[in-house]
């Protein structure tokens, strides 16, 4: 009897085991490339798709440059089989030719314990041109120093041309 | 010594002062602050109607089109709970679109409880909850209870928390008492996920988290129980809903720290629950009376122009105003006599035909400019004549069985009353049926479907349509056919990558150091495009120092995957002689994809 009861729990333990929960995503595209200008920011999109028959919960985010991509929404569930577009943000500070990956992570609701994900990386190559940053503060600063260089001047040559008056 | 006394004193209280801010917790506005701040959607604009917000986006709500029956339900949910008619708001009736997804039995997948649930729940927001669709559905629901008690997202599937609240709430609303066993053996089901810290996991043994908490403590509202009862010690669902929320007002999933996956998706659930409130949020109970707004119609000479309600002062400035939303064109121009419409699309006024208003089916002796519309008003402007007499088809039925008669009957306005229209036309469908000399037509419609009314003939304006609904649905059976092309166009275009992770889950059973176990995972590419899929785990070390995928290292893991193509992994854990730790150990393993 105890045989009977222990293979019962057996057979059900691995049937439990089958019928675990899945995870999917899907994303479109399968890659992005973008061109910017310095200090513009310029918008794109993804499309996530839960293509499981669970719902999950879905984590968007940039692998580098983090503080150049904004993701919105970057967090969020889907129903089976739904999907949503997010919107990425990104304004660069230099010109240049950026690689990263966008990362799309689905969990599946109900994970405990040790769980598996399904991610999917989409290339995100940004190849941005301007003049960087930096050099537009520094250049505003040289043309505001120079300004005040020129006005301190003709202020002085001013000054010695009174003297110069009185002089007289 | 009393002055340093003294000097204490204040000193605590200054520290005091300056330490109180940040005790206090976040509430409800600063978690509106942060739902605000994010991309709208169904759930965020209920969360805001509860927390008594106004001015609450409705753009992206004017345009659905998904292909899910919960599509539907979620924006009827959202639209009723701002009081917004969801059978006229949108781009379709979004009421009549849920329907088409019953399919006799149920409402959407047939695999699927969980668009039931909500099914119900959104024909119950617009007054239909005792529909055939919603009792059919309420139906489906209860023969699929669980032994448990409760339900899960799809047919057949294990219980868990979140599908087992809302079905309270759905079948509540479809009329099951809350003392009925159906519902005391749900909420059971519920407790028995409740853990000591006083939350609610998804399914019994698992971390609290936000979401379940949500959906329990707006369903125990629904039963009439005070969610704060459900105690385990000190603790409860809301107190340990509320110990989720973080500074910038948004509710973590679990709690801080305790996984890479937190986020804080399950905030507009949360804002929904601690403000007391079940589902549906609300409720849309008829046309609300604004005074400013006004019925136009306007018929032209082959068809209806526009049938809308819209803001307007006069009736001549309604027609402008409905030309975005019925989408014609029009011209008017000024003449020595007035303002004069004389184009509405490609009806120009020309010899004795032209543009000519009624107002309550009366023509006026003033211009339409000069006309100042008064609360209830209703305008036709039409093509034709001057003296064609506004006409008006009543029927007795709007909902019939096939081979069932409607009776119609045919009228015209004399300017004092309306008369009955001898030998009137009447489109059904496009297709002509003449009524006798009193105007009434005894019509039998043998096909299911919806069919359009209207009286239409020569010399009379074009009456307004009615719409009868044959059978069981307004469904009708259309043979499609399309070739996608995804290389190319759409509002995203490109090719998708896709992978599908069966289990999610994976439990190694209990291990001892220099011991192994492995299981099975299938990788599926889903998408149109080749695949290469790595490895990463995280968690703890016993994981990343002891996981292999393949008898390989983890991050060693690579498999070309071809479209379609399924392959599995072997993915098994050695718990190193070494390692000292015991109990249950917690990691994630995720599979990457990226494309060729």
């Amino acid at each position: 009897m105890k045989i009977k009861i222990s293979l019962i729990i057996i057979f059900l333990t691995l049937l439990l085991g089958q019928s675990a929960f899945a995870v999917g995503v899907g994303v479109k595209p399968k890659k992005l490339d973008v061109s910017s200008k310095v200090g513009k920011e310029i918008k794109t999109e993804l499309l996530i798709m839960n293509v499981d028959d669970q719902p999950a919960i879905y984590s968007i985010y940039p692998d580098a440059i983090k503080e150049q991509i904004i993701i919105e929404p970057n967090d969020f569930s889907l129903d089976a089989n739904a999907s949503k577009i997010v919107q990425l943000k990104i304004k660069t500070k230099n010109p240049g030719l950026f690689n990263t990956n966008i990362s799309v992570v689905a969990r599946p609701l109900g994970a405990t314990g040790f769980a598996a994900g399904s991610g999917v990386k989409i290339p995100l190559t940004i190849n941005s041109s301007g003049i960087p940053f930096l050099w537009l503060v520094v250049g505003i600063l040289l043309v505001c120093l120079l300004a005040i260089f020129a006005v301190l001047l003709i202020k002085r040559k001013n000054k010695i041309t009174n003297l110069n008056n009185k002089n007289i | 010594m009393k002055a340093k006394i003294r000097h204490l004193v204040i000193g605590v209280l200054m520290l005091t002062t300056l330490i109180q801010p940040s005790l206090v917790t976040a509430g409800i506005p600063e978690a509106v602050t942060y739902l605000e701040s994010q991309v709208d959607d169904t759930w965020i604009t209920m969360a805001l109607v509860t927390a008594g917000q106004t001015g609450i986006p409705t753009g992206y709500l004017s345009s659905v089109s998904g292909t899910l029956a919960t599509d539907y339900s979620k924006a009827i949910l959202a639209l009723a709970a701002l009081g917004q008619d969801p059978s006229t708001f949108g781009n379709s009736d979004y009421v009549a679109q849920l329907k088409n997804h019953f399919d006799g039995t149920q409402i959407g997948d047939a695999n699927l409880q969980n668009d039931d649930i909500w099914a119900i729940l959104a024909l119950a927001s617009v007054g239909e909850v005792n529909s055939s669709e919603s009792q059919t559905a309420k139906d489906f629901l209860l023969a699929n209870q669980n032994i448990d008690g409760g339900w899960g997202y799809s047919v057949g599937s294990g219980s868990d928390t979140n599908d087992t609240a809302a079905a309270v709430m759905a079948l509540m609303e479809a009329g099951i008492s809350a003392t009925d066993s159906v519902i005391t053996n749900a909420l059971s089901y519920i407790q028995s996920a409740q853990n000591s810290d006083g939350g609610i996991g998804y399914t019994p043994g698992s971390d609290s988290d936000s979401g379940s908490d949500s959906w329990t403590i707006s369903a125990l509202y629904k039963a009439g129980i005070d969610p704060a009862t459900w105690n385990q010690g000190s603790n409860n669902p809301i107190t340990h809903l509320e110990s989720l929320q973080d500074e910038d007002g948004g509710f973590w999933w679990v709690q801080e720290g305790t996984s890479e996956w937190n986020n804080k998706a399950m905030t507009a659930y949360a804002v929904i629950a601690l403000a007391g409130e079940t589902y549906p949020v609300g409720y849309y109970t008829g046309q609300t009376p604004d005074p400013d707004t006004y019925h136009l119609r306007i018929e032209g000479s082959n068809s209806t122009i526009c049938d809308t309600y819209i803001n307007a002062t006069t009736a001549l400035d309604i027609v402008e105003n409905a030309a975005e939303v019925c989408s014609y064109t029009y011209n008017i121009e000024e003449t020595i006599y007035g303002l004069y419409l004389n184009t509405i699309n490609d009806n120009i006024a020309e010899g004795t035909k032209g543009w000519l208003y009624f107002v309550n089916n009366n023509s006026l002796s003033v211009g339409a400019t000069d006309y100042n519309l008064k609360s209830g008003d209703e305008v036709l402007w039409y093509f034709g004549d001057w003296g064609w007499p506004p006409t008006k088809l009543s029927i007795d039925e709007t909902e019939i069985d096939p081979g069932q008669n409607v009776n119609l009957t045919a009228q015209y306005f004399n300017g004092s009353d309306w008369l009955p229209l001898p030998n009137a036309i009447i489109k059904v469908n496009n297709v002509d049926h003449v009524a006798n000399g009193a105007g009434i037509l005894a019509l039998e419609i043998v096909e299911n479907g919806a069919y359009q009314l209207y009286i239409e003939m020569p010399e009379f304006v074009r009456s307004e349509k009615i719409t009868v609904t044959v059978g069981d649905t307004i469904s009708q059976n259309v043979g499609l056919q399309v070739e996608i092309d995804q290389s190319s166009g759409g509002r995203i275009g490109g090719e998708a990558i896709a992978l599908v992770v069966n289990p999610a889950q994976i439990n190694f059973g209990t291990l001892a150091p220099g011991e192994a176990s492995s299981q099975t995972v299938t990788l599926e590419n889903a998408g149109t495009v080749g695949l290469t899929v790595g490895a990463s785990v995280t968690g703890d070390t016993v994981f990343i120092s002891g996981l292999a995928i393949d008898d390989n290292p983890y991050d060693q893991y690579s498999k070309d995957l071809v479209p379609s193509a399924i392959v599995d992994a072997d993915v098994s854990l050695t718990v190193p002689e070494s390692y000292l730790a015991s109990g249950v150990k917690n990691g994630e393993l995720i599979f990457w994809a990226t494309s060729q």
